[in-house]
């Protein structure tokens, strides 16, 4: 009895909290701002040997915070509550390669994009799947509570989708053997492939496409307007495209 | 009411998980009991080699987290060549780590049986493994039951750490339902009411197991 | 000190030492008991008379000295003891009955489980002792419903149900109470009378004058005196032996 009243009443806060009152906005914040990521991303966001948070995703914050003349802080945290965490006003952005949903959409406002990518098949290099449609009877390995869990489970010749917590964990049983194939961004596919010495390979065109931007609280719309321009005037002056050379050797902007 | 029509529509897709849940728990205890009576042997045994090997399995065993020990047989061992399913790697990982604590509750049962009374058995010419099977152990089984059904309802909460190496156990089961329609409240809500109830009904059952000892530890010596 | 000499002592102790750690609880013990003989074994708590018994049948290893059972030597590392505890019969001063077992179950364990015994036989030889020991209508209690004296009888049929040739009994009468204890002393004043080699330890000194063959007084580990009841209680020789006497009666 007491967990329903309990659990109504929470319900009801959080929808409350979600009614759209637009007109107010919350005030731009002082001396820091706040990205949150899952720190298990690499090559866009991920802990290094030295216990330093780094990445793509990192440099791009740096960047954005240093134009509205605040302090970065990054917060980690678990990826599949990433945006409730956003919700509860734990943190100001989420900036940890957040792909733009319609269902997130609703819980969240985005900036405009700053990458794109797109959902990629991964496979040992000695596979003879060479395409999505290739795959029957497979298993495939993903992070949970990321997209790629949903396209997964569309696919025809899937029959089995094994969740995992992090990147590293799903590339390396696909290599081992434990499923047949890894659905994760096309440019972590590449990264891990070259850098990590894998012997994987991708196997066919990207799924679909994902547009990468920042997540903001519904109610940070001036914060959101100048994340918007910091992010138009780094592309602008050449620093974002230093910023994707440095990680990929490549301009991978939208 | 909406947590009611919540509870119809997903409890069914909870099924299969609490199965392997429940799996996840006999298996382990099964192999718990195993691994801890060997090791309280070893551990009672007067031959030091023994001794030590006892010692450092329940040393190592209890002062590391089982999620280290899980995710090292899962993940680290297939890099000398030990490759274990997710489900097998689970049991295999939960069923040590009981065994080390099992190990000690066993022991503890043995020694709280008065001296006198291995004395007395070994005074009629029995030997030890004799002396252990016929007037020991039935003996110690009372005061192992209580601890050991404590073990039981750990270690069906600790198999939730089994979805961290990719088992379709409860809480896995919840997160992911939960991180794919955003209602992760009500799903860690479901999942901790299908524990409770677990642990509720495994409650009664070793409760009901104690009464029966209180006066039948006399049985157990013919079963041994 | 005096040895009788006569071979084939049923039980032969030669120069025993036992330690404790740094504590040396048996000094150079020697003492031979006789077929049919009854030694019953006196002195304060500590002296190490308890530990001797228990050296008897080896429920306590020492370290220097030589344990002879019939004319055999017994060799700790190499002869089997459970073997040798089989013909040796324990009592104890807590009884140590099984509690998980009847009356008769703990009686019939030692020779259906150890030698091999069938139940019926064990079963009928087990209600025979009973009968002597005065307990036959008590075979399907259990331990817990008995009293002290009846558990030690029980205690007692049961070491007899090995059919031993040398019974121990160590201060079998220490945790009774009083009006317990009569009962216990006459099925050991049967025994000795039907023959029954026994090693006592105890502080009842009315049954050791009247059923002891022989009367050890041991302080401190050695052995200070030892005779018949009536020269050790009526006349004993060494000081220390008196002051104990004197104590105690």
């Amino acid at each position: 009895m007491n967990v329903r009243i309990l659990s109504i009443i929470l319900t009801s806060t959080l929808a409350f909290s979600g009614v759209g009152v637009a007109a107010v906005s919350d005030p731009v914040p002082e001396g820091s701002m706040s990205f949150a990521m899952s720190g298990a991303y690499p090559p866009f966001n991920f802990v290094d040997i030295f216990g330093e948070l780094q990445g793509f995703d990192v440099d791009i914050s740096l960047e954005i915070a240093n134009r509205l003349a605040l302090e970065a802080e990054f917060v980690t945290t678990a990826f599949d509550t990433i945006v409730g965490g956003l919700q509860a006003k734990r943190y100001d952005t989420i900036l940890g390669s957040l792909a733009i949903t319609p269902e997130r959409e609703e819980q969240v406002n985005f900036s405009d994009p700053y990458y794109t990518s797109g959902a990629q098949l991964v496979v040992r290099a000695d596979s003879d799947i060479n395409s999505p449609e290739d795959l029957s009877d497979a298993r495939i390995a993903v992070v949970v509570g990321t997209t790629f869990e949903k396209e997964a489970l569309k696919l025809p010749g899937v029959v089995d989708v094994v969740l995992y917590e992090g990147e590293e964990q799903t590339l390396q049983d696909l290599q081992i053997g434990r499923v047949d194939g890894v659905i994760t961004d096309r440019l972590i596919g590449l990264y891990m492939i070259e850098e990590m010495g894998f012997d994987l390979k991708l196997a066919g065109d990207p799924l679909y496409e994902e547009v990468i931007a920042v997540a903001l609280h519904k109610d940070s719309t001036e914060l959101l307007a100048s994340v918007n321009e910091a992010l138009a005037d780094m592309r602008d002056d050449g620093t974002y495209q230093e910023i994707s050379e440095k990680w990929f050797g490549q301009d991978i902007s939208y | 009411m909406q947590l009611l029509e919540f509870a119809k529509t997903y409890t069914p897709l909870f099924i299969p998980a609490t199965w392997i849940t429940l799996q996840l728990t006999v298996l382990s205890i099964l192999l718990g009991c195993g691994l801890g009576l060997l090791t309280a042997f070893a551990k009672l045994s007067d031959k030091k080699l023994l001794n030590r090997v006892a010692d450092v399995y329940i040393t190592v065993i209890r002062g590391t987290p089982l999620i280290v020990q899980l995710s090292f047989i899962y993940f680290a061992l297939p890099g000398i060549g030990i490759n274990l399913s997710a489900f097998t790697s689970a049991v295999v990982g939960l069923g040590i780590h009981n065994g080390a604590y099992i190990a000690e509750i066993i022991r503890g049962g043995i020694q709280s049986i008065d001296t006198g009374q291995m004395e007395a058995a070994r005074s009629v010419g029995m030997d030890y493994g004799r002396a252990m099977r016929r007037i020991i152990l039935p003996q110690a089984f009372r005061q192992i039951v209580p601890p050991l059904g404590n073990q039981f309802i750990i270690s069906l909460k600790d198999s939730s750490l089994a979805g961290l190496i990719t088992v379709n156990e409860i809480y896995m089961t919840s997160r992911r339902l939960g991180a794919s329609t955003y209602q992760q409240m009500e799903f860690y809500l479901m999942a901790g009411v299908f524990y409770l109830l677990m642990v509720t009904v495994f409650s009664l059952i070793v409760n009901r197991l104690e009464k029966r000892l209180q006066t039948s530890s006399r049985q157990v010596s013919e079963v041994l | 000190m005096e040895n009788y000499s006569t071979e084939k002592q049923m039980v032969r102790v030669s120069k025993l030492h036992k330690w404790f750690g740094d504590l040396h609880v048996l000094r150079g013990i020697s003492v031979d008991i006789a077929p049919s003989e009854v030694v019953v074994f006196i002195g304060a708590s500590g002296s190490g008379k308890s530990t001797l018994l228990r050296c008897l049948n080896f429920l306590e290893d020492a370290q220097q000295g030589e344990i002879s059972f019939k004319g055999r030597q017994i060799d700790p590392k190499q002869d089997n003891l459970n073997r040798i505890r089989q013909r040796i019969g324990m009592v104890f001063q807590r009884f140590n009955l099984f509690p998980h077992m009847s009356v008769l179950q703990n009686i019939m364990e030692g020779p259906v489980q150890v030698m091999g015994q069938s139940r019926d036989e064990a079963k009928s030889e087990a209600l025979d002792l009973l009968e002597k020991v005065g307990l036959q209508d008590k075979t399907d209690e259990y331990p817990d419903m008995l009293s002290g004296g009846q558990q030690q009888r029980v205690a007692i049929a049961r070491a007899l149900a090995m059919k031993p040739e040398v019974m121990l009994f160590d201060e079998p009468t220490s945790a009774l109470d009083p009006e317990l204890v009569g009962e216990v002393l006459e099925v050991m004043k049967d025994l000795a009378v039907e023959g029954m080699t026994m090693a006592v330890v105890t502080h009842e000194m009315g049954f050791a004058r009247e059923v002891a063959d022989r009367v050890v007084y041991i302080d401190e580990g050695e052995i200070i005196e030892m005779g018949s009841p009536d020269q050790v209680f009526d006349h004993p020789k060494q000081g220390r032996t008196q002051e104990f006497l004197s104590r105690i009666l």
